[in-house]
């Protein structure tokens, strides 16, 4: 189907098209148009991805001046493929409308672990142990060894994509990580080094947040992308953790005594290279003196240890004196880790700000700020100029100097805190030191400012004014859009009480009551006698599941489920888990039905999909609240009243509920898709909370169904179920949620759909 | 009579008459003494169930109940009751034994011919004509078509799985005595050995050498690894080692990783070298916990994994057939990759309902004449005439670059309702553009009303007509010649009677327009094909 977006052929390669798709296409173009950033909820299983391809592609041939690139971050390997499959399917639809395929180079990014072809290193499987193999194949000082002595090896394919692989672009196409191995294995290049060098010339790239927003791998990965791109964040929901997450450092005692460890080795090294090679150290300390200006251009492959956001003009000054020489910055690097040991060694809970712990430092052990802030670009040129290749064993040290650089450039969203034992065991001493960041905006910040358009998107968003808020830009575009539906294809609800009339709630006072748990229980095993093939449950965490299994198991409830259904369970166990999940698809699929226990914010409610009769309900006990007793989130909840005025309850309310909406969301994929959604806790039906949902969710949830009682929830189920048992046909969704081309064109069509979409 | 006779039984009365029972291969039968003839005969078929008297009755009873309802009552008279018993019941054995057989091979056997009758139309028919009109008997019928249908080699049955609730079917019941009592059945110690091989090789290994069958249960009921939630401690229970073989079981079970990547946990997530430890807030419990989980925690957990891994083994255990062929098909290629995650991917990548189907019917082309389909109409040749071969090729570039240098202003583009409202006011009776030339739709001016409808009557006839005409060509059989000249001849006259008056009549009203003009145009088109169709006939 070709469409005029507002003066622009778009080409959508499909027959059909969904309403909401069109609204968000002229709201993707407006904001494009605007050069601006842009946040946009869209329910999920309306062709998201597809939409968002068809305009910025468009976009781009149209006007390749304004946007030469697009990258696409999303969170998943599965999700980074899927979006490249769909790029695949628009490029095949242009070339059978135009007879020729655009000359766009779209492809993915992933680990080593995902694209490595090399044998030998590919079987280490576990993502940083092939990253290490591979520093210790390709590392540049490895390479000019083997010039003199030929019997150390390398990697025969990075040497083969180092001779030829930059000269020929790759050819315009799509490449998802499975094309890019075996374009690897044919021209025998290194297919992550060749896609992190194309990258750079590709007009779509497709990768994961962290390349972007984790200053570690940005600083390597990303940096010299176009300033002219497109930056789409698709299930953004969570991206303010991510950002949070790729700032902090938590040190504990062990992280301490392997440094030191680090420490003893580093100087042994240093010892002998001394006896060999002196000429070398000097070379590096005149290196230094010239300023870090060299280090920011240092070769790819010696990425020995990432580097958080350095301020540029710490890039253009020399490196401190005090440091310079190797030997003073090791025993400096001793005395730093001796002083963070020793303020391990305190008795009761400690919060600073970075300024009093720096000048602590500076008081105890006399440690400047200014050497402190090389520490991180100090250590790499350390470790390079002595030419190890097993940098993997010095990540304690370079956790250490890069948590020294973190917290001597930042004043401000951060916070230290020593904690000398967990909470849930205060007699073990346990000391561990967080260094948390707490404001989102500060990973962030480089990515809206660089880039003209960042697009932030997802099917749960809602509210949509808090990301702006706690993310801090401005955007041009703020707008949820609706589903637009011919049957009502999901069915929330809102159960508050057993059949004992007992209310149901996750909240902390009730949670061992038995009764509260037994109508868990029985909401659970009556919806496994009516809901065919999957049901999916998710829980606040993995404590109170457990507990909940242990108390279904004596009450018997657990045997009444598995009379209907059999019973699969998450576990902190990624393998464990993963298996449990495949056996819940298998059991789906075989038409015994199952029934699976997972947990809010685990593995499974943020990347599993449950589509069609994987998931034809799903139950969410309980409100999942994030712990609220942890010093962090307590920290980080003040420093967002203080400096982004949002309150304490307010952003933990948005906490939850987004966690909630993702859960249920699950199960809705599409609209000829359908689910049950069955939100288990008294809470739920205030509307605080309800309102908090997604639109598309909220639309469906009436005052009716807001305070049901177990009874009545599977009464109203088991209708919902034999509706939406009767076959449903294209011809009941076209001219509804369903257009062809002329009804997209007709004006009454036209004007509803611009109520599709709801500005914020 | 050649059939076996299977079973004879004296001494058995029926309504009070003394006489023997045969049980034969595909029937029961009853003979009054003295006599040769069978008074009562039932065939298994027909045989719904059987009833006996109750222990302890002074008669020994035997009942039969047929499909129709009717039933038969055997009295087993011999001397004594335990002689009379016995026989009772090896009647009652060898009915059971009969009966099931012959229920199984009927039901099959009217689905078979059902099925047949139903994908074979001719043999409907003539079961119809013969059958259900009562020439011959479906017996008869059957018997001459026994080919037809299939060999009753019946198909491996189907097995059962695992019922996900076997082990809370053997709910304890208390004995009343400070003890409890499992009722197990067969089905459910099939299903605790498939369910768990350990169990049964254990079993296999003691019983019965070392421990009775009963030992060997009550000790599975009592052991920690039937109660899942306790943590087991001592190495005396019997099934200690079974706990470790299932814990290998699953161990080795993880290790071959899960059919389907896209429900791999560890593939789903980006793992970089910059993640390593220590990075992010929050802390990884290998580092946090180092405290020792309490007792009540390692139990949850125990728990939860016992329930994962008995459920995946009722699973498998259902379908480990299955699972080899899958598996062959499923085998990765050359790359790696397999090729199930392609198809994986484009399945999540597409939309149906946003898809065209494809399931149209096309309408095929069916060309009599290709020549003429290929060539065009024989109207271009004027056209060529006119203009040479080089302006053709001329006009046609001029064409192809337009085209290719096309590029749609579409921010200028209306919408289409304007574009259409745009277009009927620039149209000839629109608002805008109102040239002479539009001269049909003069005609409502024109014309009185009357006229009009009569003008459309003659346009309706004439189509008519004509389209009769058109249809006769090419006119190669004698009946459509025959009809061409029939049509040209009620043409010309549909011409004169009704044409021409009204083409008068016009005048008169003083109707300058020439209205007809139109229709007389494709009357001659008509009159021109008649004539060069005949010349050419004559010719021939």
């Amino acid at each position: 189907m070709r469409l005029n977006i507002e003066g622009l052929l778009v080409y959508f390669p499909y027959e059909y098209i969904y309403p909401e798709q069109y609204s968000y296409m002229l709201e993707l173009k407006r904001t494009l148009d605007a050069k601006g950033h842009g946040v946009l909820e869209m329910p999920s299983g309306t062709g998201k991805t597809a939409t968002l391809l068809s305009l910025i592609v468009a976009y781009h041939l149209e006007y390749p001046q304004s946007v030469s690139k697009l990258i696409y971050c999303s969170r998943t390997v599965p999700e980074i493929e899927k979006v490249l499959e769909e790029l695949r399917r628009l490029m095949d639809y242009y070339e059978q409308q135009a007879g020729e395929a655009p000359k766009i180079l779209a492809l993915a990014l992933s680990s080593r672990k995902n694209l490595c072809i090399n044998p030998q290193v590919r079987s280490a499987r576990v993502g940083k142990e092939v990253d290490g193999r591979c520093h210790a194949l390709t590392a540049s000082h490895v390479r000019i060894k083997q010039k003199h002595d030929p019997s150390v090896s390398l990697c025969a394919f990075y040497e083969s994509f180092d001779a030829h692989g930059r000269e020929e672009s790759l050819p315009a196409g799509v490449y998802n990580l499975d094309d890019l191995r075996r374009y690897g294995r044919l021209k025998g290049w290194c297919p992550y080094f060749l896609s992190r060098y194309s990258i750079m010339h590709a007009n779509i790239v497709v990768y994961s947040y962290h390349y972007l927003l984790d200053p570690k791998i940005a600083d390597l990965v990303s940096k010299e992308l176009s300033k002219n791109s497109v930056v789409i964040f698709d299930e953004a929901h969570n991206i303010d953790n991510v950002c949070i997450e790729s700032m902090s450092v938590t040190i504990s005692r062990r992280t301490l005594d392997k440094c030191s460890q680090n420490i003893d080795s580093l100087q042994n090294h240093m010892s002998k290279a001394r006896e060999s090679d002196e000429e070398k150290l000097r070379n590096e300390y005149r290196r230094l003196v010239e300023g870090l200006k060299e280090a920011n251009i240092a070769r790819e492959t010696d990425i020995v240890l990432s580097n958080p956001v350095l301020p540029d003009e710490i890039l253009k000054e020399a490196v401190p004196g005090s440091i310079r020489n190797a030997e003073h910055f090791v025993a400096f690097m001793r005395r730093f880790v001796e002083y963070l040991k020793s303020r391990l060694r305190v008795r009761h809970v400690v919060s600073e700000t970075p300024i009093t712990f720096i000048h602590d430092a500076y008081d105890q052990v006399c440690i400047d700020r200014k050497p402190l802030r090389f520490c991180s670009e100090r250590l790499r040129s350390l470790l390079r100029t002595l030419e190890l290749t097993n940098i993997s064993d010095f990540s304690s040290l370079g956790l250490i100097a890069n948590f020294a650089t973190l917290v001597s450039t930042y004043n401000k969203g951060f916070v230290v805190l020593i904690e000398p034992f967990d909470d849930k065991t205060p007699t073990i001493l346990n000391p561990i030191l967080h260094f948390s960041c707490m404001d989102s905006s500060i990973a962030i910040k480089p990515v809206f400012s660089r880039f003209q358009s960042v697009v932030i998107t997802s099917g749960t968003l809602s509210p949509l004014e808090m990301y702006p808020r706690v993310l801090d830009f401005r955007p041009v575009t703020m707008a949820t859009f609706t589903m637009t539906l011919a049957r009502q294809c999901l069915c929330p609800m809102v159960v508050t009480r057993g059949n004992d009339q007992v209310a149901i709630s996750s909240k902390f006072e009730t949670r061992e009551d038995v009764a509260v748990i037994r109508n868990y229980g029985n909401l659970l095993v009556e919806m496994s006698k009516i809901v065919p093939d999957g049901i999916v449950c998710f829980f606040v965490s993995y404590v109170y599941m457990e507990n909940i299994v242990a108390s279904w198991y004596e009450q018997g409830i657990l045997e009444n489920i598995q009379r209907n259904k059999l019973l699969f369970i998450e576990t902190q166990d990624a393998a464990e888990t993963s298996m449990a999940l495949d056996k819940y698809h298998e059991a789906c699929g075989n038409g015994r039905g199952a029934v699976l226990l997972s947990v809010a914010r685990g593995k499974v409610s943020e990347g599993i999909d449950f589509t069609h009769h994987l998931g034809r309900a799903v139950i969410m006990f309980g409100i999942p609240y994030v712990y609220t007793q942890s010093r962090i989130l307590k920290a980080r909840l003040e420093y967002l009243r203080e400096n982004f005025q949002i309150r304490e309850a307010d952003f933990l309310t948005f906490d939850a509920m987004r966690h909630a909406a993702q859960c249920v969301g699950r199960v809705i994929r599409g609209k000829t898709d359908y689910g049950i959604m069955v939100f288990a806790d008294k809470r739920f039906s205030r509307n605080d909370k309800r309102g908090k949902l997604p639109r598309w969710i909220q639309e469906h949830l009436a005052d009716s169904v807001c305070n049901l009682s177990t009874d009545e929830s599977i009464h109203i189920a088991k209708r919902f179920l034999r509706l939406m048992a009767q076959p449903f046909s294209k011809e009941d969704q076209l001219g509804l949620s369903l257009l062809t081309l002329e009804q997209l064109q007709s004006e009454s069509m036209q004007k509803r759909i611009t109520q599709i979409a709801h500005q914020v | 009579m050649a059939e076996q006779v299977q079973l004879l039984v004296n001494n058995v009365r029926y309504k009070k008459r003394d006489g023997s029972l045969y049980m034969m291969s595909e029937r029961i039968a009853w003979c009054p003494e003295g006599k040769d003839q069978f008074e009562l005969t039932a065939h298994y078929s027909d045989i719904k169930c059987q009833k006996v008297s109750p222990e302890g009755k002074a008669k020994v009873q035997l009942q039969i109940i047929l499909l129709n309802g009717n039933s038969y009552a055997f009295h087993f008279a011999h001397d004594t009751q335990a002689s009379a018993k016995s026989e009772r019941d090896s009647v009652k054995n060898l009915l059971a034994s009969m009966l099931p057989r012959f229920r199984k091979r009927i039901d099959k056997e009217l689905e078979e011919k059902n099925k047949l009758l139903q994908t074979d139309p001719e043999l409907f028919q003539t079961y119809k004509d013969l059958v259900v009109s009562g020439v011959i008997t479906p017996q008869e019928f059957w018997n001459s078509h026994a080919a037809k249908l299939p060999t009753s080699d019946s198909p491996a049955a189907q097995n059962v799985g695992v019922s996900a609730a076997f082990l809370s079917d053997v709910r304890p019941q208390a004995d009343g005595c400070n003890g409890l009592r499992y009722n197990l059945t067969a089905d459910t110690i099939q299903s605790i050995f498939t369910t768990y091989p350990a169990v049964k090789k254990k079993y296999l290994e003691k019983v019965p050498d070392k421990l009775s069958e009963k030992e060997f249960w009550t000790m599975f009921f009592q052991s920690h690894y039937f109660h899942r939630d306790r943590v087991n401690h001592g190495t005396k229970d019997l099934f200690s080692d079974c706990v470790k073989k299932d814990d290998q079981d699953i161990v080795s079970l993880l290790n071959s990783g899960v059919k389907d990547i896209f429900s791999d946990l560890n593939y789903l997530y980006e793992e970089d070298s910059a993640k390593d430890e220590g990075y992010g807030a929050s802390v990884d419990p290998g580092t946090s916990a180092k405290g020792k989980p309490s007792n009540t925690q390692i139990m949850h957990k125990n728990i939860i994994k016992r329930f994962n891994h008995q459920n995946a083994m009722i699973l498998t255990s259902r379908n480990k057939a299955i699972d080899k062929q899958s598996q062959r098909n499923g085998e990765a290629a050359g790359d790696g990759e397999p090729p199930t995650k392609r198809t994986k991917l484009k399945e999540a990548t597409t939309y149906d309902d946003l898809e065209e189907n494809n399931d149209k019917i096309e309408l095929e082309l069916k060309l009599q004449n290709s020549d003429r389909y290929s060539h065009g109409p024989t109207l271009v040749n004027q056209i060529h005439q006119e203009l040479s071969s080089r302006n053709v090729r001329e006009g046609m570039n001029i064409v192809l670059t337009q085209c290719r240098n096309y590029r749609p202003k579409l921010a200028l583009a209306l919408s289409s309702d304007d574009a259409a409202a745009a277009l009927t006011e620039l149209s000839p009776d629109g608002a805008v553009g109102n040239s002479e030339q539009a001269s049909t739709n003069i005609v409502q001016r024109l014309l009185s009303p009357e006229q009009q409808s009569e003008l459309k009557t003659l346009y309706l006839s004439a189509s008519e007509l004509l389209r009769h005409f058109w249809l006769c060509f090419p006119a190669n059989t004698p009946l459509l010649q025959e009809k061409v000249s029939r049509m040209r001849k009620s043409i010309e006259d549909f011409h004169h009677t009704r044409v021409l008056p009204f083409k008068e009549q016009l005048r008169r009203c003083v109707v300058h327009a020439n209205v007809t003009e139109h229709l007389e145009d494709m009357f001659t088109v008509a009159y021109k094909k008649f004539h060069s169709w005949q010349s050419k006939k004559l010719r021939k």
